[in-house]
């Protein structure tokens, strides 16, 4: 897959994210001053615990909890529900250490562990609200998380056609490349490339209004 | 914004922000961004949309889920840890895990297919036994229609369907499809075709169609067939129901001795009837007894008797009496009184057809019988043909006296009608005898069992080698959009329908 990858660019004027992902990057991995308690890559660690290094599951659960848990968190109605799946993707990625081969990234082969979970957990919703009409979970307000924030956002990520809301989450939270999100979800890249630009199109249509308000609320205090 | 006036397109912008772009094209796009009022505007759109979905915030991982976690990993690294740089092979245990599900597969196809198998046959055999009616009422219809057209029946099963030339003729009238008219065979039944010769009152002759199955047990079970008079017969009993004999009804007792002509030159039908009777009697001694008095009442007799008593199970008397037809009801009425009827059936056999085509056989031979006498009586030729003649009528006395014994017979039929009686005597379970040892229940329940799978496997294996080819067929076309749309539905499942968070 890492074939697939584009040739990236230093000086591309990527956004610093810190704040809005909690995915790390390689970059970070490799010692440009975010991580430097860790100097190791992904796939350096994930090599190291398939040889038998307990410490390396260790640290690559330290780096990818927060990451994992944000991404079910995002896409299920329960906070304990997230905690669940993210707790079995990372006892999945145990079982299949025995047969890890660095051909990719590792968090992209993290999330796509996340990402069949998730497609399971929803293939097993789907069955019980189906067969033993088990309402399926919807979020439910008074369980919401205290720190949970940015509820115009959400509702408006909510609105965007399917595949379009999954292409801009994935890109912008879990900070993966075009290619990559391409593998993930079996589409051909310029499909991602023109789907997430009309996914931020419609997704600035929709934010922009009380983005508006806003500001005119603003400078109505100011006055 | 256009490419018109922009050497490159938004997504390319957008692209140049998320970093998605080569070194030569991002420099390129960069160059532009900062001459470019609109790409920039763009380019910046795009970055403070993603600032504004950092609003967009999730808890960090509760406490609990991190205890949880580290336990629940704790215990699968203590399971996989001998597996770890310990040298095994990667692909082992799945390996053995798809072997077993591909087993496990294999086993539920089989039973399923070992429970589904006998239902297809009888489906089909069912579906073959259909066919063959459908075809037979075709057949009479079309037969129906040669009369009208050329003035007889057809002389043979090719003659219904279209001729050489194509164009509806004697020959060939085009009245039914090439593959019962050529091959006489369709669904799984052979057909065969008989004409009747024309005599007396019957001037246009007949003809009989049998349809049997071309593989008993497999493609079909009964037996059909049916004649002009258009009446379908299963086994010997017509499908249209019991036809009630006119002498019967009439309660003229002179009726039964010989055929009556109808008003419109037909004859009443001669009908051989025949019913089926199952009793629960309490005591069978007791009802044999009374069996016995009811046929010598009504002047019947027994034509076969056989009982059984075996271990384990009701003591049972099959008997089958013959009663003359005008007592059948009578007989019945009064044998039903014996116990609990647990079953009934009634049926009756056209035989007019087949009567009328002996009597007119039997008439042709004695005209011929009396012609050989003449010529005998003469004795005016040479001794060699004197002797041949003499030959021949000997010939023609057998053929007459065997069609004479089957016209008694064939009457016997229509004046007695047959009963197949069963008294089954209630079962009473019997202190004394003893049980069949534990040992030979095993080894009948083992010989069974063995013989059961083994009737299982070959049903699974004739299928595979019958239907085999075409679900292949089938498995082959299907498989491409069942695969699209597994596909799909997947990708659908991992999309989800809503977000929420």
């Amino acid at each position: 897959m890492d074939q697939a990858l584009p040739a990236l660019v230093l000086n591309s004027e990527a956004l610093p994210r810190t704040a809005m992902s909690e995915t790390p990057t390689n970059e970070a991995n490799a010692g440009h001053g975010a991580r430097a308690a860790s100097p190791t890559s992904d796939e350096q660690l994930m090599l190291a615990f398939s040889k038998g290094s307990a410490c390396a599951f260790d640290e690559l659960f330290s780096r990818y909890k927060q990451p994992i848990f944000g991404f079910f968190r995002r896409r299920v109605a329960e906070s304990a529900q997230a905690e669940e799946l993210t707790q079995e993707t990372f006892v999945a990625l145990l079982r299949a250490a025995a047969r890890y081969e660095p051909r990719a990234l590792f968090r992209t082969y993290l999330y796509a562990i996340g990402f069949k979970i998730l497609r399971a957990h929803r293939r097993k919703a789907a069955f019980r609200a189906t067969f033993f009409a088990q309402r399926k979970s919807a979020p439910d307000p008074s369980k919401r998380d205290a720190t949970e924030s940015g509820l115009w956002v959400r509702r408006a990520v909510e609105k965007l056609e399917r595949v379009d809301r999954e292409i801009l989450l994935l890109r912008e939270f879990e900070q993966l490349s075009y290619a990559e999100i391409g593998d993930l979800l079996e589409l051909p890249l310029n499909t991602v490339r023109s789907r997430l630009f009309r996914a931020r199109t419609a997704l600035r249509d929709l934010l922009d209004p009380p983005a508006t308000s806003q500001n005119i609320a603003k400078k109505g205090e100011r006055a | 914004m256009s490419t018109a006036t922009h050497p490159f397109t938004p997504e390319e912008i957008m692209a140049f922000v998320d970093g998605e772009l080569s070194a030569d094209r991002a420099n390129s796009v960069g160059a532009h961004i900062d001459h470019c009022a609109e790409c920039s505007k763009l380019a910046t759109g795009v970055r403070g949309l993603s600032q504004q979905m950092t609003s967009w915030q999730v808890a960090v991982v509760p406490e609990r889920a991190n205890k949880r976690a580290g336990a629940s990993a704790a215990e699968s690294y203590a399971r996989i840890e001998p597996m770890l740089g310990s040298g095994m092979n990667k692909r082992q245990r799945p390996s053995l895990r798809l072997a077993i599900q591909v087993v496990s597969a294999m086993a539920a196809v089989l039973l399923v297919m070992a429970l589904a198998i006998p239902n297809l046959l009888r489906s089909r055999m069912a579906a073959n036994e259909a066919s063959a009616v459908g075809s037979l009422r075709t057949l009479n219809t079309a037969a129906a229609s040669y009369l009208a057209s050329y003035g007889h029946y057809p002389y043979a099963l090719k003659n219904f369907g279209l001729s050489a030339s194509g164009i509806p003729s004697e020959e060939g009238a085009g009245l039914v499809d090439e593959v019962l008219a050529k091959g006489g065979q369709k669904s799984g039944y052979l057909f065969i075709y008989r004409t009747l010769p024309a005599f007396g009152f019957n001037s246009r002759g007949g003809y009989t169609i049998n349809a049997d199955p071309v593989a008993p047990g497999k493609g079909g079970l009964r037996h059909f067939s049916t004649n002009q008079t258009g009446t379908i017969f299963a086994d010997g009993f017509s499908l249209d129901g019991l036809t009630t004999p006119e002498k019967s009804s009439s309660g003229d007792p002179g009726a039964a001795e010989e055929p009556i002509l109808a008003d419109h030159g037909q004859m009443a039908p001669m009908i051989a009837r025949r019913a089926e009777l199952r009793v629960a009697v309490e005591r069978l001694e007791e009802a044999r007894g009374r069996m016995d008095r009811i046929l010598s009442q009504h002047k019947g007799y027994v034509a076969q008797l056989s009982a059984s008593a075996e271990s384990g199970s009701e003591r049972t008397v099959f008997a089958s009496l013959r009663v003359p037809a005008d007592q059948l009801d009578v007989c019945l009425a009064e044998l039903k009184k014996l116990g609990r009827v647990t079953q009934e059936s009634q049926a009756g056999e056209e035989v007019t057809q087949q009567h009328l085509d002996l009597v007119a056989r039997l008439k042709n031979s004695r005209n011929t019988e009396a012609r050989l006498n003449g010529v005998l009586q003469q004795r005016n030729g040479p001794v060699k043909e004197i002797l041949e003649v003499e030959k021949e009528s000997a010939r023609v006395r057998g053929e007459i006296e065997q069609m004479d014994a089957e016209q008694q017979t064939l009457e016997h039929r229509v004046d007695f009608a047959t009963i197949d009686l069963k008294l089954a005597e209630e079962y009473k379970a019997q202190l004394s005898s003893p049980a069949p040892s534990v040992g030979m229940q095993l080894r009948n329940s083992t010989v069974n069992g063995f013989r059961s799978a083994f009737l299982s496997l070959l049903g699974i294996v004739l299928f595979l080698a019958e239907s085999g080819p075409t679900l292949l067929l089938w498995l082959l076309i299907l498989s491409f959009p069942g695969w699209l749309f597994w596909r799909r539905y997947q990708r659908s499942l991992a999309m989800g329908s809503s977000v929420v968070g």
